[in-house]
């Protein structure tokens, strides 16, 4: 990845986002294009891998594992475990690390747990990522799922938050957690068993309430989406909007070191909120025909035929 | 900064080129500028060798903490708060609580300090510190328990330089002291294993407890400047970096000594170390006098 | 083990408190504020002056009734680091800290955690649209926040952005303006609100007919997010007009945004007054000196 850019390249890359043509031929509002499969690590409880055009090649894999809630490790004040927040705070980590390496094994993790006490805060913001954490819970206070979510950036081709998130959102669509029973032994003290059963697992619910992101750089007077490296190189500022199915804004956040008109930022918040929902809705759709197909495969007996990871 | 113009001696008959600001030659020869300042009984800033800068002391500053207080003593800032929580004794003293100073000289009170863990000088302070707070029993730390083996309280006592200009010593105990004598603990309860302590009502005599402090000692420091000795009561940050040694007496309100040091390479005699208890005597007194007007 | 601290015990934790059950909280209901004598679009006042910190080539510190921090800036100094290679701009490096007794929760100091590190780089992407680091190559300006105590996390960020932005300009760093910031929290309000509905309000209340309004409460307090939706934290440059930070985060419609955005610039537009007063202040000050 090119760190620096000259003046030319950079001359001729404004120029033509004020004439909406890109070096690769898009427009302003193109998104290139997004090769998006799930289940691809048979180990974890939920995998998938994003790969955009030519460029951006996510991995993302969800483990689920049993611990017990932690205390709040966040700022007081706020809702106790809040998904989007960490992946927001992954965003600026991933991005320095790609700078000086191409593949970055680096992880992070987010954890659901339940609020089931009484004295933890009223939960109105763990509903911004969607999950529902309280489902996560298997005995309140002691012991709950933790969803591990691990990100691994395999090529950077500009544009990575996107990919991570879409990647992100795909995986939690791929996990299956292991059904558990708990047994009252009365007195306060729970005993429960994982079952180990393939076939019957959970999803994770609130799974579709999921935001993904969409970045919009801000180059010249105009706004572009879906950055190529040498794009990036040239965004004075850049704006992501995560939004959800129903179009609600879940995160804004503001990067570079840039300055953006009113005006300007309110068409952006506007025009990031349409297309991640197109997104979204393209991204369902693909999951939900994955799915059915491997469904009926299994059904039949056939064996399902994954891309894997040399395919093109 | 003085900026009257004022040439160095030296070349003030022939060479009028030579001559500069009172500022430039402070920064060319700061012990020279310094000296002549002395000789004639008084310090850059104004005050005489053995003046105290202007001493301000607020206490309860901190709502999120039990105790607080903010020290200002002229350019030094100082805020101490002190967050009391619950810890499991030691098992050698299962009915001790913990008090625990620390000191933290971050790089924004001045660029002497480099961001990360403790340097130098904030080891010494939390140090000397720690030994005043312990070595002169100014708790009982029995005070401090909760249920004998189970249960104690910790008083974290972080002290956090605003802004430095010198003397930290004198600030942070100042500070400290007047932040231990502002804490209030909720009355504590406890019941199989867990502490709770009532919330709702307002914080109040029946509800929550002081600390009892059995002695108040406070701290004056002086510079000791070139070979001379001479002492500098208060050194602020330019007269620290050009003194030879530190010299620090610590008193209690009943105007016995509770701890003496002395940094540096210089050598004091008997007599300069009764000069320095007598004025600190006095300083203790004047400092007593501002943190009870609170 | 830190030696390099007064060591205390491993483990200690804040007593848990008990509220009595007819203890009365402050929850969102109608347009009242935790503090009654605000209006939702009232901040608190602010209290700013420059030059707290005398070996600081600049500094600032700034009040929110109980929010309290200060800021520190050195610099332009070289840069000391090898192997960030030669730049022809001037970087911009801050720090945010919190005291460990900033928050209810003690924080430990050990090391800069997560939390602080995002703010740090918040607050350098939020001012260096302001400073005019093409000036400055080969240089470095430090910009250290110190908070004594926290109360709201968005009023804490927005008032580190407008102490940082007054901090630099009394250091005599170019600007093209100041950066005042601005935050504002969300949440519904109604008579039906309490923590055991809240729960479940994600499902937008099957059995509440009354279909929940949103209120934004200006700077807000900890109290106040206890009951957010979400919050938006803004910097702004009024005299360029320019928007050079926006976080959000919360679940909101569109339009909340939108206006939650405008009063924030509204705010702003009141917070550069009093900046502008301090910095005449200081420089009366200085002139008097």
């Amino acid at each position: 990845m090119p760190g620096l850019i000259s003046p030319a390249e950079r001359d001729y890359i404004l120029k033509g986002i004020e004439c909406n043509i890109r070096a690769d031929g898009r427009q302003r509002p193109d998104y290139r294009e997004v090769i998006l499969e799930t289940g691809v690590v048979s180990q974890t409880s939920g995998s998938a891998r994003v790969r955009i055009a030519g460029g951006s090649d996510v991995l993302v894999s969800v483990k689920a594992e049993i611990g017990s809630p932690s205390a709040s490790q966040q700022f007081e004040g706020r809702g106790a475990d809040d998904l989007n927040n960490e992946l927001t705070q992954m965003m600026s980590r991933f991005l320095h690390h790609t700078k000086t390496t191409f593949t970055t094994p680096s992880s992070s993790s987010s954890q659901g747990s339940a609020g089931a006490g009484a004295s933890t805060t009223a939960g109105s913001s763990s509903s911004t990522g969607g999950i529902n954490l309280s489902k996560l819970c298997i005995i309140p206070g002691q012991q709950c799922w933790i969803l591990y979510i691990d990100a691994l950036v395999l090529d950077y081709g500009g544009n990575l938050m996107d990919a991570i998130l879409m990647g992100t959102r795909a995986a939690i669509f791929d996990t299956q957690i292991p059904k558990t029973e708990v047994q009252d032994l009365g007195d306060g003290q729970f005993e429960f068993e994982v079952l180990d059963d393939a076939e019957d697992t959970d999803i994770v619910e609130g799974r579709e309430d999921m935001p993904i992101c969409v970045t919009l750089n801000k180059v010249g007077a105009r706004h572009i989406v879906d950055a190529s490296p040498l794009e990036e190189l040239c965004t004075e500022a850049k704006l992501v909007v995560a939004v959800n199915r129903s179009g609600e804004l879940c995160g804004l956040q503001k990067g570079n070191d840039g300055g953006i008109e009113p005006s300007l930022l309110l068409e952006m918040i506007q025009f990031g909120k349409t297309m991640g929902q197109t997104l979204i809705k393209q991204l369902d759709l693909k999951i939900k025909e994955e799915a059915d197909s491997d469904l009926a495969k299994r059904q039949r007996g056939e064996p399902i035929q994954k891309l894997g990871f040399f395919a093109q | 900064m003085d900026t009257t113009t004022a040439t160095t001696p030296m070349n003030l008959e022939n060479s009028p080129a030579f001559t500069f600001t009172a500022s430039t030659f402070q920064k060319l020869h700061p012990i020279e500028y310094f000296r002549k300042f002395v000789s004639q009984g008084v310090r850059p800033d104004g005050r005489l060798l053995n003046g105290f800068r202007p001493t301000t002391v607020h206490v309860g500053v901190i709502t999120t903490a039990n105790g607080s207080a903010m020290v200002r003593l002229g350019g030094t800032t100082v805020v101490c708060g002190i967050k009391a929580e619950v810890a499991e004794p030691k098992l050698d003293s299962p009915d001790q609580g913990y008090l625990v100073p620390n000191v933290d000289l971050s790089p924004m009170c001045s660029s002497a300090f480099r961001p990360g863990p403790p340097g130098e000088q904030a080891q010494v302070v939390s140090d000397a510190i720690n030994r005043v707070l312990k070595e002169s029993k100014v708790l009982d730390l029995k005070d401090l328990c909760i249920e004998e083996g189970k249960a104690v309280w910790t008083l974290w006592v972080d002290i956090v330089c605003v802004s430095y200009d010198g003397n930290i010593y004198d600030a942070a105990l100042a500070s400290v002291m007047a932040a231990l004598a502002n804490v209030r603990i909720r009355n504590p309860s406890y019941a199989g294993g867990i502490i709770k302590v009532a919330g709702g009502e307002a914080i109040s005599d029946e509800n929550s407890f002081r600390l009892k402090l059995n002695r108040t000692p406070l701290s004056s420091s002086f510079a000791l400047f070139d070979t001379s000795l001479t002492l500098l009561a208060d050194p602020n940050f330019a007269e620290e970096s050009i003194s030879q040694g530190q010299i620090s007496i610590t008193i209690d309100e009943h105007d016995e000594l509770c701890a003496v040091s002395k940094i540096g390479a210089g050598s004091s005699s008997q007599a300069l170390l009764r000069q320095c208890v007598d004025r600190a005597r006095e300083r203790s007194k004047e400092l007593r006098a501002i943190m009870s007007a609170q | 083990m830190d030696r390099k601290r007064v060591p205390g015990p491993e483990l200690s934790v804040a007593p848990l408190v008990e509220y009595p059950i007819d203890h009365e909280r402050w929850t969102p209901q109608q347009e009242k504020r935790h503090d009654p004598k605000r209006q939702p679009e009232d901040l608190r006042p602010i209290y700013l002056k420059t030059g707290l910190i005398s070996q600081a080539s600049g500094s600032a510190y700034i009040e929110l009734e109980n929010t309290k921090l200060a800021c520190g800036v050195y610099g332009p100094r070289p840069v000391k680091k090898i192997g960030q290679g030669f730049s022809g701009m001037g970087v911009l490096n801050c720090d945010f800290k919190f005291a460990t007794f900033a928050c209810v929760k003690r924080r430990n100091n050990t090391r800069q955690d997560p939390q602080e590190k995002e703010l740090s780089q918040i607050l350098s992407q939020a001012l260096a649209p302001a400073v005019r680091l093409e000036l400055l190559p080969k240089s470095v300006i430090d910009v250290y926040i110190t908070v004594l105590e926290s109360d709201g996390w968005g009023s804490c960020l927005a008032a580190a952005i407008t102490a940082a932005s007054v901090a630099l300009a009394h250091a005599g760093i170019e600007m093209l303006d100041l950066v005042a910031g601005c935050s504002a929290s969300y949440m519904q309000i109604g008579p039906s609100i309490s923590s055991t509905t809240t729960e479940t309000s994600s499902s937008s209340g099957a059995g509440n007919p009354i279909t929940p309004q949103i209120q934004i409460f200006m700077d807000a307090d900890t109290e106040e997010e206890k009951y957010e939706q979400g919050a938006i934290v803004l910097a702004y440059m009024p005299s360029l007009n320019e928007v050079t930070h926006l976080l959000q985060n919360g679940k909101a419609e569109g339009p909340i945004i939108n206006q939650s955005v405008e009063h924030c610039m509204e705010a702003c537009n009141k917070v550069y007054a009093v900046m502008h007063h301090a910095l005449l202040e200081s420089m009366k000050e200085s002139k008097d000196a």
